[in-house]
């Protein structure tokens, strides 16, 4: 069941400007997981994103797919795909069906192949309405739900989410976290890059931390999210939950065991131990 | 391409100050622009390229990659000056020719010497327009034509365009990249295709952002031009008067 899909073995970049962004990264991916990479602003996320997927070009360093080194960024490029951080920078057709179906047509796929798949992850995305906006004047929220259809239409394996919570609303947000898990039950691979310690707590497989260029954590939520020095190094907020578990805890209202990963087992473990006393 | 202008941010004379850098490149230019000599374009290319790769520690290859892009288009405004036309008899120091009945194509030595000039001087001038860029941040560039009066409007002009141009090109970039990613540019047919919505899409999204540039720069007060702090630009005796020594020594070549 553990497939490693992704490895990446040293990868090092330096942008032109000689500025290093990424320093002597290492890690793999297991298969359909959902895994976050936290790190401050400019520790690096976006440009570890791009290297991955072949937007930039990695001179130094491996990245091996399903354990086949892939040089070529064309070819990574299939397999891997990114959501980008900005909505808007995405947004190239006159409409959000041609938007929508710019990927599929460019693979080449019979129209019928396209209409049948536009269709679907529109009705996925919950954007059908919208079919004939221009996806320029569609509120933030929309062009976000636009710009993941347009990724999704193409069916590849893995997904690369820059910062995907950023601007969404609270449903918006619930929204996507479905579609998250619709993906990965799909069987398809998850990154998430995001500084929201709140969602990955609640829907990370693993979580890895970036730091001024360098890989400097990674565990499940829970292991990462108790180190303190390395929460206050990469400027990242201890998740609501686990800080109220531990208040409870500290002053006995509840029995340690069953940390919450969300309202719904928070509410669970206040009523099991409500039971209890 | 798009780095052209930050590269003044890290540059290796970011210390020095800025209106020194402008008018040693100014100063070369002009002693550029006055001269004949090819041993005066040789100094002031050599120059430029020393303090610009070595001083300023801009990478060789980018550097020589920008110089290329005038060069192309030089190469193909040169072709006009080398090859003549003419119905009369061939001149006795043509080089080579071609006899269309009684049209003849020729390449005089007059035309190659002519033609030669030219493309050093013009290279030779665009290096010290390039070290200007690439040594002095855009900001001290305006502050510069503030302080020597540039006309206001003009000035106001230039700080739009510039800003433009740059909204344009990373709107672009960052698209293309997009449109990359979800397997674009891939066969010439896509090619045609990518390349149509990317432009039609860039300049729909640049007039929606430059509106709310406009808008914000309203609401912080803009009526019509930029007014700038007033700051000080010093610049010394002896530097201007190693400057004028710079123009002398490059237009000495030109006496003989
Ligand atoms: N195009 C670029 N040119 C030069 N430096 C860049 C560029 N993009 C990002 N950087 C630098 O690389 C570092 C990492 O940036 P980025 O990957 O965008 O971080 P994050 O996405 O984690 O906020 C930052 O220090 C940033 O200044
Ligand atoms: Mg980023």
């Amino acid at each position: 069941m553990n497939d490693i899909i992704l490895q990446v073995e040293n990868l090092s970049f330096t942008y032109p400007n000689r500025q290093c962004a990424l320093i002597d990264i290492n890690f793999q991916i297991e298969k359909g997981k959902k895994v976050f990479f936290h790190g401050a602003n400019g520790a690096g996320k976006t440009t570890l994103f791009q290297c991955l997927n072949g937007l930039l070009k990695v001179r130094q360093g491996v990245i091996r797919l399903n354990g086949q080194i892939v040089k070529n960024e064309r070819e990574r490029m299939q397999f891997i795909n990114i959501v980008f951080q900005n909505a808007e920078d995405q947004m190239i057709a006159g409409n959000v069906f041609d938007e929508v179906a710019f990927g599929p047509v460019n693979r080449g796929l019979p129209k019928e192949e396209v209409v049948k798949r536009v269709e679907q992850v529109m009705r996925q995305m919950n954007i059908e309405h919208l079919r004939n906006n221009p996806p320029h004047f569609l509120s933030y929220g929309e062009k976000k739900r636009v710009a993941i259809a347009s990724i999704l239409s193409m069916e590849q394996e893995m997904i690369l989410l820059d910062e995907p919570t950023a601007g969404l609303d609270a449903r918006q947000r619930e929204e996507l976290i479905e579609t998250m898990n619709h993906l990965v039950n799909e069987g398809r691979t998850l990154l998430i890059s995001t500084h929201d310690t709140d969602f990955s707590f609640r829907c990370a497989d693993r979580v890895f931390v970036l730091h001024q260029g360098q890989l400097v954590g990674e565990g499940s939520a829970e292991e990462i999210f108790s180190l303190a020095d390395l929460l206050e190094k990469a400027n990242l907020a201890k998740p609501v939950l686990m800080e109220v578990y531990e208040k409870l805890l500290k002053y006995s209202y509840i029995k340690p065991g069953g940390l919450p990963h969300d309202m719904k087992e928070f509410s669970e473990l206040l009523n099991n131990n409500q039971h209890e006393q | 391409m798009i780095y052209i202008d930050k590269y003044a941010y890290f540059s290796g004379l970011k210390e020095v100050s800025p209106p020194l850098k402008i008018l040693f490149g100014g100063t070369a230019l002009i002693a550029c622009l006055c001269s004949k000599s090819f041993l005066s374009f040789a100094i002031v290319f050599l120059t430029m390229f020393y303090v610009t790769v070595f001083k300023a520690k801009i990478p060789l290859d980018y550097y020589i990659k920008l110089l290329l892009l005038p060069f192309c288009f030089l190469l193909f405004s040169v072709i006009g000056v080398i090859v003549n036309f003419t119905r009369s008899p061939l001149p006795d120091s043509c080089v080579l020719h071609w006899c269309f009945g009684n049209n003849n194509l020729f390449i005089s030595e007059k035309g190659m010497v002519l033609a030669s000039r030219l493309v050093c001087k013009s290279l030779s001038a665009v290096s010290c327009l390039y070290f200007i860029i690439l040594t002095t941040p855009f900001r001290d560039i305006i502050y510069f034509l503030h302080v020597i009066r540039y006309p206001k409007t003009l000035l106001t002009l230039t700080v739009l365009i510039y800003q433009f141009i740059f909204l344009l090109m990373e709107i672009a970039t960052v698209k293309m990249k997009s449109q990359l990613c979800r397997g674009g540019y891939r066969t010439i047919k896509g090619f045609a295709r990518s390349f149509a919505m990317l432009w039609g899409s860039v300049f729909i999204q640049s007039y929606l952002k430059s509106e709310w540039v406009y808008k914000s720069m309203l609401a912080r007060g803009y009526c019509g031009h930029f007014q700038l702090l007033p700051k000080e630009f010093r610049i010394n005796k002896k530097e201007i008067a190693l400057l004028l020594l710079f123009f002398l020594f490059v237009m000495i070549p030109n006496l003989f």
